[in-house]
């Protein structure tokens, strides 16, 4: 089993959001707000142009580095002396899961833009239907497991004996 | 029974409110010290626990403030409610066991209480108390304006008390509140939290089916209505695009590990075994209510963009004008008592942990305890509380942007200055107290900077998403800069569980 810093990880990942922000900064399409407010309406707004290609390549790779991120810190939360506990290949399987979705989302855009008709999923544009019904669904699959895997992998037998011991040694020094 | 609409609203509201009071009433004679009135006595049940998690993330700003961004804004809000699974999963995997586990060995009654055993500092319990009580004054005064509006245009449409002023409304809605807090503590919030869940979860579903059938075609026909008028708006990103919806992503997911009133929820549970069944609660709970964010601000878009209903006075009425048209009047009822919940299960978790952040930790970090900790936790919540009134007053009648300024130390704050200190520092060992100070400061100083003077950022980026990066960026580098910290015994073995 190879022990992983999870720390670091999660600091070059950081790093990473960093610079994606920084380049996001200097490209002028995404300027400093986006969208107009409605001609008619005062009270609601508008997206107008679509995003260009760059934009949502680099928006790709800012979603990407996150979710990566976010299993960065799920992985630091649950690993004890830098292992895992039976819990490493599940994560990237989820991350995997997600990061197609994510993936799909971008993909399913770019078409939804461009299409005069645009296919309707469960009532929904295809690509905001992945976003609202996939990705928590995909999401769900970290819930699961920590339910599953919760008497393995977070909170042992041994775990509950080392930490009745914590309580029993606070008792008497008490 | 539509003549009977506005009686059977306010009475619906009334009846809650007497329901609070009486829940206050029980838990006061069940509450003899302070860890009863912080912590619920650590006698928590899962279920009771997780409703009191998930009701105290979904504010008045899921049932006043979402519907209006969806109404406003599109598809774009939907991030902040999509990956809630994850949400709750980081906080279950970083902070939920470990917390329950300090406050057992340490005898912890507050999460600065942790963060100052963990760092061996009283400058980070100093700071984090700050941090908290200055989030609680902001959010707080937040949710006594919005409970006070609510209840103002009840009154008035109800012909009840036509002159109701805005002071009037503001008075009896916190002191309901803060009777129970008083009273109460914890164990009332989190009571009151159960029966506030609960009809939360019933107006989710209802508000659900009539917000689809109030349009012809159900979702397809909301869908086509408002991409006709602008297909932007029903895309992923919906109005504000794509890397402002991602950065209201990374907030809100990764941010609800650093917000103590949720988190200090796991603090509270009996059986730690029983954390197993967290996420199932609160991931459920908080799905279910989020239907009504969702399906009011679609309806709600679709049925001014076709000319079915007029334009709406703002982006907030959203809510309250579909109950008052398209609800039937018990549904109507139901959900405005719903949105007082949401409101009051938020206010008075952030009044618990504002209080011991005014009596227990502040003192504690000035080397002055209090003596008698219980009272003073009674006179702090009632200090917070008229603070907070006093702030929302002022915004209402001077000063508006004043609620708005207070409101960012809310989420982002907590988000950027805790989720470092808490979710990262609780795990990793490496981590110092100078790093977890350079965060808090950092995010208090970033967060109220890019507000009061109003810096853009590109793309729409959320000013808590770059503090929460940067704070996060400056603990780990400041913390590998410096020589690896000693980590007292005890707390050394429980992070190594």
């Amino acid at each position: 089993m190879v022990a992983i810093k999870f720390g670091k990880l999660i600091f070059i990942a950081s790093i990473g959001l960093a610079v994606v922000i920084a380049i996001a900064s200097v490209m002028p399409e995404l300027g400093l707000t986006r969208g107009h407010a409605h001609l008619q309406f005062s009270t609601i707004r508008q997206g107008g142009v679509p995003h260009s290609s760059a934009v949502i390549w680099l928006g790709w790779v800012f979603g990407i580095i996150t979710l990566i991120l976010f299993f960065f810190v799920l992985s630091l939360g649950a690993a004890r002396q830098n292992r895992l506990r039976g819990l490493g290949k599940p994560f990237v399987i989820i991350c995997v899961l997600i990061a197609a979705t994510w993936t799909g989302i971008v993909v399913t855009y770019q078409a939804y833009v461009s299409d005069p008709d645009p296919v309707l999923l469960f009532g929904f544009p295809l690509p905001t239907s992945l976003m609202i019904f996939v990705f928590p669904a995909v999401s769900l699959l970290v819930t699961i497991l920590f339910v599953v895997r919760y008497p393995k992998s977070v909170l042992t037998e041994e775990d509950l004996e080392k930490y009745q011991q914590l309580l029993d040694d606070k008792e008497k020094s008490s | 029974m539509e003549s009977f609409r506005d009686p059977i609203i306010l009475s619906s509201v009334a009846l809650y409110m007497l329901l609070c009071i009486a829940v206050g009433i029980w838990a006061m004679r069940r509450t003899t010290n302070t860890r009863d009135f912080f912590m619920a006595g650590r006698h928590l049940g899962i279920i009771v626990a997780g409703i009191a998690m998930f009701s105290s993330t979904m504010s008045g700003f899921g049932f006043v403030g979402g519907p209006g961004l969806v109404y406003a804004l599109g598809a774009s809000s939907l991030w902040i409610l999509i990956t809630v699974p994850f949400s709750f999963a980081i906080c279950d995997f970083t902070v939920g066991k470990r917390l329950r586990m300090f406050a057992g060995v340490l005898d912890t009654i507050s999460l600065p209480d942790i963060i100052a055993a963990r760092y061996d500092s009283e400058a980070t319990r100093g700071l984090s108390a700050l941090a908290i009580l200055l989030g609680v004054l902001g959010y707080l005064a937040t949710q006594m304006l919005a409970m006070a509006t609510v209840l103002q245009s009840i009154l008035i449409n109800s012909n009840f008390w036509p002159e109701a002023s805005f002071v009037a409304c503001i008075v009896i809605s916190s002191s309901v509140l803060v009777f129970y807090c008083v009273t109460g503590g914890m164990l009332a919030s989190v009571y009151t939290d159960l029966v506030q869940g609960s009809i939360m979860m019933v107006a989710g579903v209802l508000v659900f089916i009539a917000a689809f059938s109030a349009v012809d075609g159900g979702a397809a026909g909301i869908s086509s209505i408002i991409m006709a008028d602008d297909p932007e708006s029903m895309g992923p990103w919906g109005t504000i695009g794509m890397f402002a919806c991602l950065s209201w992503l990374f907030m809100f997911t990764l941010g609800t590990a650093g917000q103590p009133h949720i988190v200090s929820k796991a603090m509270m549970i009996e059986d730690i075994r029983s954390y197993r069944f967290m996420p199932l609660v609160t991931v459920t709970g908080y799905t279910i209510t989020a239907l009504l964010w969702v399906s009011i601000g679609l309806a709600m878009r679709a049925l001014v963009l076709s000319g079915q209903h007029p334009e709406l006075a703002s982006a907030d009425a959203a809510a309250p004008e579909f109950l008052q048209h398209y609800a039937h009047p018990i549904l109507a009822g139901i959900v405005f008592a719903g949105l007082f919940a949401a409101i009051m299960s938020t206010s008075d978790a952030f009044l618990n942990i504002g209080a011991a952040a005014l009596t227990h930790d502040i003192p504690k970090s000035l080397k002055r305890p209090v003596s008698n900790e219980l009272h003073s936790a009674r006179i702090g919540t009632i200090v917070i509380a008229v603070a907070a009134a006093a702030f929302a007053l002022y915004s209402h009648y001077e000063n508006a942007r004043l609620i708005a300024l207070l409101g960012v130390f809310g989420w982002g704050t907590f988000a950027a200055a805790l989720v470092p200190t808490v979710a990262v520092g609780l795990n990793w060992k490496r981590g110092t107290a100078n790093a977890a100070c350079a965060a808090i400061v950092t995010s208090l100083i970033l967060n109220f900077t890019i507000e009061v003077f109003d810096i853009p950022l590109p793309g729409g980026i959320h000013g808590g998403t770059v503090a929460l990066l940067a704070s996060l960026i400056l603990y780990f580098g400041i913390s590998y800069a410096s020589k690896p910290p000693k980590i007292d015994s005890r707390v050394s073995a429980v992070m190594d569980i």
